[in-house]
């Protein structure tokens, strides 16, 4: 009998140890990993290919040839510059651009996108495109040929035609605190392409450049167009960023690097890479690189010690990959996070972030 | 319960003598003094920027937060430590059930006041620790190197080698059992390391049932593999443990309570076998 009793035990036990293995070797997540933008994936450059709506030029100048891509022609050339891109349209159908729309609704003036609807007919959702952000003004493109220009600038805006295509809208004259003088210039390419500046001169020169009739060497190629948001940055803006403790890093910074590139990724998660590239000897940049990662180190320190756990899980995958004269700087940001840190925005009952009850 | 703990510790006494585990720690130790004298980390603001092996610079995985880095360097031995501890214990440990079940020295062991149950209860328990002390010296062996080399403690890895404990422990239960029928080393090794990789390819039943072709062996493999312990989903809780990945508690819980239950089934059968057999 006794003996039975083991036997039925061991087998009781055998089907417990299959129902518990089951159970929890089925439902062990597989490890994630953000993706992080490098180069050109197919759906890219079949999106960069299906821009290319310039004509090649019959009597090309000498030197680096017009982009293709009018936004792209449109921006400042030459090196040194900063010029960075949003894939508006993208980035709106990431799971991280609902999150941004939800909480664009839930802002203090109203629901921005709607106010643009309703004042110039543009839908930012359907129509926007692409914005380009640049120190001497922002590019849009997209589908505008609804927009109502004239309530854009106003009753006193003169608009005067440009080029083939172009329109030039100048607002009236204002004094600057310095004494000089600015104005509000919107220019306008056909119908998909928008520049909002305070130079008439910059307008014309963009225009200009998509046209062909000055050479446009843009500081960004059409194989840089990856990501949902991507550019270049002078170092010297870059350092404008930083924080005031990290002014030692900054002045290194513009000592040491001439441009940094970045690219980042919103398809799912949110991955960054940025390229610092230098001017002077490796071993200057190596140091930076060091610095950086020291920096991003004690940061994630901070954090944690702080109880601020999306920084510190922003912080954690920071890494800085050295290639003799330049260095990649990886940062990758899961959607659950993302997710978790703007719930309030689906929230009826909140009102903002700093509304929120603290987790226990 | 006193008995089965004196069976344990004879048995820890027997391996003690041997080479075979004399030449384990002998191997374990000889890695961590190469590590030490051989490996330099560079760590800046507690960001690990250059490591060097054998004076040679490794990039890896660039410059990052020194914990964040050394994270695949605790994966990786958690991973050495499971398959190769496990591994080394079905051969190095595949005869000491035969080798009790020998004719006089069972007989003299059944003259003890000792239960056959603690018997058997007693080896398995004695095998488990002997994976667990050399698991852990190893795990804390490394953990200390690195400690002491970049400021990162973690009691992760030692975690990492309980598991590898556990999940040998169910292979021994299995051997022991296989000795209570053919007191065989060379069979009993044999099974351990066909549980062995029966406990991987089980692990990946979801991704290997589709392969089969709809019928009998799809169900059969399907059965069959309900009831083998999952060794590769352990190991890759382990690494994730070492590795400070996040691992969901509840499946984790799971998963080892089934490893623990499969090790008590496998002896409550090797017991009624006991039980049966006459010396």
């Amino acid at each position: 009998m006794r003996r039975r009793l083991w036997l039925a035990a061991a087998v009781l036990l055998l089907a417990l140890a299959a129902w518990l293995m089951l159970r929890g070797g089925d439902e062990l997540p597989a490890e994630k990993t953000v993706a992080l933008p490098r180069a050109l994936r197919p759906a890219e450059r079949e999106r960069m290919q299906r821009r290319q709506t310039l004509a090649s030029l019959a009597h090309p100048t000498p030197g680096p040839q017009r982009p293709r891509d009018p936004l792209l022609a449109a921006l400042s050339t030459g090196a040194g510059k900063t010029a960075l891109i949003i894939e508006a349209n993208a980035i709106r159908n990431s799971p991280v651009g609902q999150l941004l729309i939800d909480c664009l609704a839930r802002g203090e003036q109203g629901n921005p996108v709607e106010l643009l609807k309703r004042e110039l007919n543009v839908d930012v959702l359907q129509d926007l495109d692409r914005v380009a952000i640049t120190p001497r003004g922002v590019i849009l493109s997209g589908n505008f040929g609804n927009a109502k220009w004239d309530q854009l600038m106003g009753d006193r805006a003169t608009s005067s035609a440009y080029g083939e295509q172009g329109t030039v809208y100048s607002g009236p004259q204002r004094r600057t605190a310095d004494g000089g003088s600015d104005q509000d210039v919107a220019a306008r390419w056909g119908n998909g392409l928008v520049m909002l500046g305070s130079s008439a001169t910059d307008a014309h020169d963009s225009l200009d450049r998509i046209e062909g009739r000055t050479p446009s060497a843009p500081p960004l190629s059409e194989q840089q167009t990856y990501g949902e948001i991507y550019g270049v940055m002078s170092s010297d803006d870059l350092a404008r960023l930083f924080p005031r403790e990290a002014k030692d890093l900054a002045n290194q910074l513009r000592r040491v690097a001439d441009q940094v590139e970045i690219h980042v990724d919103t398809s799912s998660d949110v991955g960054l890479t940025a390229t610092v590239r230098g001017s002077t000897g490796s071993p200057d940049l190596e140091d930076l690189g060091k610095s950086l990662g020291g920096l991003l180190s004690l940061a994630r320190l901070k954090a944690q010690a702080e109880g601020d756990t999306a920084t510190s899980e922003l912080l954690e995958s920071a890494r800085v990959l050295p290639h003799g004269s330049s260095f990649d700087l990886e940062l990758a940001l899961p959607l659950k996070v993302l997710e978790r840190e703007l719930a309030w925005c689906k929230d009826p009952k909140a009102h903002g972030p700093s509304q929120r009850v603290p987790p226990p | 319960m006193t008995r089965t703990f004196a069976v344990a510790a004879d048995l820890l006494l027997e391996a003690s003598k041997r080479k075979w585990f004399l030449a384990l720690a002998a191997a374990i130790t000889a890695v961590l003094v190469v590590l030490v004298a051989s490996l330099q980390l560079e760590v800046v603001d507690g960001a690990l920027a250059a490591t060097r092996l054998f004076g040679k610079l490794w990039r890896g995985n660039g410059i990052q937060a020194a914990d964040v880095a050394l994270r695949p360097v605790f994966e990786g031995a958690s991973y050495g430590i499971f398959y190769g501890g496990i591994a080394f214990g079905i051969f190095a440990c595949s005869d000491f059930a035969p080798s009790l079940l020998s004719p006089g020295r069972i007989e003299a062991m059944l003259a003890l006041p000792v239960r056959r149950w603690e018997l058997l209860a007693g080896t398995f328990l004695g095998v488990l620790v002997l994976a667990l002390m050399a698991a852990l010296y190893g795990a804390a062996g490394l953990t200390l190197v690195l400690g002491v080399k970049t400021g990162v403690w973690t009691v992760r890895p030692l975690l990492a080698a309980l598991l590898a404990g556990l999940g040998f422990s169910t292979l021994y239960a299995g051997m022991l059992v296989t000795a209570l029928f053919v007191r065989s080393a060379a069979m009993c090794a044999s099974v351990g390391a066909a549980l062995f990789g029966a406990g991987i390819l089980a692990s990946y039943r979801a991704q290997i049932i589709p392969l089969f072709e709809p019928g009998l062996g799809r169900e059969v493999f399907k059965t069959a593999s309900l009831f083998v312990p999952r060794i590769a989903a352990l190991a890759d809780v382990a690494a994730r443990l070492a590795g400070s990945s996040k691992v969901e508690p509840r499946a984790v819980a799971s998963l080892l309570l089934g490893f623990g239950v499969f090790s008590l089934s496998t002896l409550a059968f090797g017991v009624w076998r006991f039980e049966q057999k006459d010396f």
